[in-house]
């Protein structure tokens, strides 16, 4: 019961009605699914297109009200909280997505974008610029970039802002929805490590989703593998990598390119 | 200037690119997308071209089929060899024949360069009628046998590309490229958008093509894994340069160029597990600003004096092994101290 995030027979399913179409069956696009987080631990959360990555996510911090199941974060059960209570329990959880340019609005300066976060998080408005200043820092940008625009920056930089803006609550838990997804091999590589130094600087628990298994392997102490809603897979990295249980993990796992495996020539 | 192969391109050479130097004009300063490359593409052989964004993968393979032509804003020198001609001397009818003919390109995203308006089996037959000039019932049973050949159901000759899924499409355009026997595939990207299960699936089929067809495949990708699963050579491109060719293998295991090996050790994996990423200081020049010198000597962290100054060519190192570099290999050996 100690978990910082447990998760129970959480399901997230849509029903379209149209009265051109009566009848549609409903999408059961998350299905029973329980795990728990431990504090400070990273739990990878890996499916192919359509298995409900997001949908957890989203479900997960409640932003989207799930259909059925509990979470708790921290202890609180989000399903009990007010709008407002919701709105205060946020600052605990935030996400990160996939598309930095997206993200930030691209007519507010950072200074402003970062200013709005912590705004939310009840920082004063003569403190914020010296926050913000922090926040730029702790993600490796410099002072000066505060006045640019979005437009100024690329992928990998915004992404740090994205980042940057995500603490600006002090978040004891981050969803990070495919945040390298769109960088370059390079700048993944710097995106990742700060992540994984912010991890350990700050105290932070993670849910890591991605389509990339190596990138999941790399980066999880405890691995979940979704399947059509299902979690077909879930336990400790180690076990998952070298002994999967499901067939489908070991079938995704062997289908994925990798860079240590035997070439072409020498295997066939 | 360019590759200093003692033994020039061998005759099994389908496709030679020689100085090949693209500039769009923009603003102030040309970008410069590729800046003298060198490649050759042998028969039979899948040629794996990585790199990151921005370094030039998708302006290659359409200057190859010779489609940058912008009225004025493209520069295009060097050339593109194939069958004894110079693509890039070649206009209208002359290129069309060959476009799609005997080098047939498959892209990323199918849906963007499918027709919405078309069947997959009027794209087919389209190819046949305007190439082979193949009439409709003929070209109809070769339809079929394409389909078998890249494993979808007959069906889907009716369908149009919206209706199917992104592997099936894939296969879809795979089939439309190989319609008319082209000796040469040119593949920009193709499972990129693609999951694992349905990207492994793509490159089995590209490969067992390959060997029924005969076909010579200059396959793009930004990812080391993918690339390390089908090709067979590997050419590394950085900001408009090629800095290192190697038979795969060799690549992977014993990279020369800095820029190589970093980008290998940056790609996060199970047995990477614990251990800091390696990571690449900065970002990739931008191509209306590319560093004089070494293109790379910004970022490198064994760069000398010389590297700001000077352009290393791409030397050959070894028996199928070529870099761009004045240090090759230093990096790795100094990690190993």
């Amino acid at each position: 019961m100690s978990a910082f995030v447990s998760v129970e027979n959480l399901s997230q399913t849509y029903t379209a009605r149209s009265w051109l179409r009566p009848g549609l069956a409903p999408t059961h696009a998350v299905r029973n699914v329980s795990f728990t987080i431990e504090r400070n631990t990273v739990m990878g959360l890996a499916g192919e297109s359509g298995s409900g990555k997001s949908t957890l996510a989203r479900a997960l911090v409640h932003l989207e009200r799930p259909t059925a199941g509990e979470v708790r974060i921290g202890g609180i059960p989000l399903a009990r909280l007010s709008r407002r209570g919701l709105r205060k329990a946020r600052r605990r959880m935030q996400i990160v997505f996939q598309d930095p340019h997206g993200a930030l609005n691209p007519r507010l300066r950072i200074r402003h974008s970062l200013g709005e976060a912590l705004a939310n998080a009840g920082v004063p408005r003569r403190e914020r610029a010296a926050h913000a200043i922090q926040l730029l820092r702790l993600v490796g940008l410099a002072p000066e970039h505060l006045d640019r625009y979005p437009r100024a920056f690329s992928g990998g930089q915004k992404q740090r802002i994205v980042i940057a803006r995500a603490l600006a609550g002090n978040p004891e838990f981050l969803v990070l929805d495919e945040p390298v997804s769109s960088l370059d091999v390079s700048i993944q590589a710097q995106i990742i490590n700060l992540l994984m130094d912010l991890k350990q600087r700050l105290g932070l628990t993670y849910l890591f989703i991605s389509h990339d298994l190596n990138l999941v392997s790399y980066v999880s102490d405890t691995i979940g593998i979704l399947r059509e809603g299902w979690l077909v897979e879930h336990g400790p990295a180690d076990e998952v990598l070298e002994r999967p249980r499901a067939e489908y993990t070991r079938a995704l796992f062997g289908a994925s390119p990798s860079l240590h495996r035997a070439p072409r020539a020498l295997r066939s | 200037m360019g590759l200093t192969t003692e033994q020039a391109c061998e005759p099994s050479c389908v496709l030679r690119l020689r100085d090949l130097e693209v500039r769009f004009k923009s603003g102030a300063h040309p970008a410069e997308a590729l800046r003298g490359i060198n490649l050759d593409l042998r028969h039979g052989e899948v040629h794996g071209l990585v790199g990151e964004s921005g370094a030039g993968k998708s302006v290659l393979l359409h200057t190859v089929l010779n489609l940058n032509r912008g009225a004025g804003t493209v520069i295009t020198n060097g050339e593109v060899q194939y069958d004894g001609r110079n693509l890039l001397a070649l206009f209208g009818p002359e290129i069309r024949r060959i476009r799609g003919a005997q080098i047939a390109i498959v892209f990323q995203e199918p849906t963007k360069h499918l027709n919405p308006g078309l069947t997959i089996e009027e794209h087919i037959l389209d190819l046949l009628r305007y190439h082979l000039g193949i009439t409709r019932r003929p070209a109809a049973a070769r339809a079929a046998e394409l389909l078998e050949l890249v494993e979808l159901p007959r069906r889907v000759l009716r369908n149009y590309a919206f209706e199917l899924s992104g592997g099936m499409q894939q296969r879809a355009m795979i089939a439309i490229a190989i319609a008319c026997n082209p000796r040469v595939l040119l593949a920009d990207e193709p499972t990129t958008a693609l999951d694992v299960t349905v990207q492994r699936q793509i490159l089995d089929l590209l490969l067992r093509l390959r060997t029924e067809l005969g076909l010579s495949v200059l396959f793009v990708s930004h990812d080391l894994g993918v690339v390390h699963e089908i090709a067979d050579r590997i050419s590394v491109l950085y900001a408009g340069k090629i800095i290192e060719t190697a038979v795969d293998v060799d690549l992977f295991r014993a990279p020369l160029h800095p820029y190589t090996e970093l980008l290998l050790e940056s790609v996060p994996s199970a047995a990477m597990r614990g251990r800091e990423l390696k990571v690449i200081p900065g970002a990739v020049p931008d191509a209306t600003a590319v560093p004089v010198g070494c293109s790379f000597h910004p970022r490198c962290p064994i760069a000398a004096e010389r590297c700001s100054a000077e352009v290393p060519e791409l030397i050959q190192q070894g028996q199928q092994h070529a870099a761009a570099c004045f240090y090759p290999g230093e990096l790795g050996a100094r990690l190993a101290r």
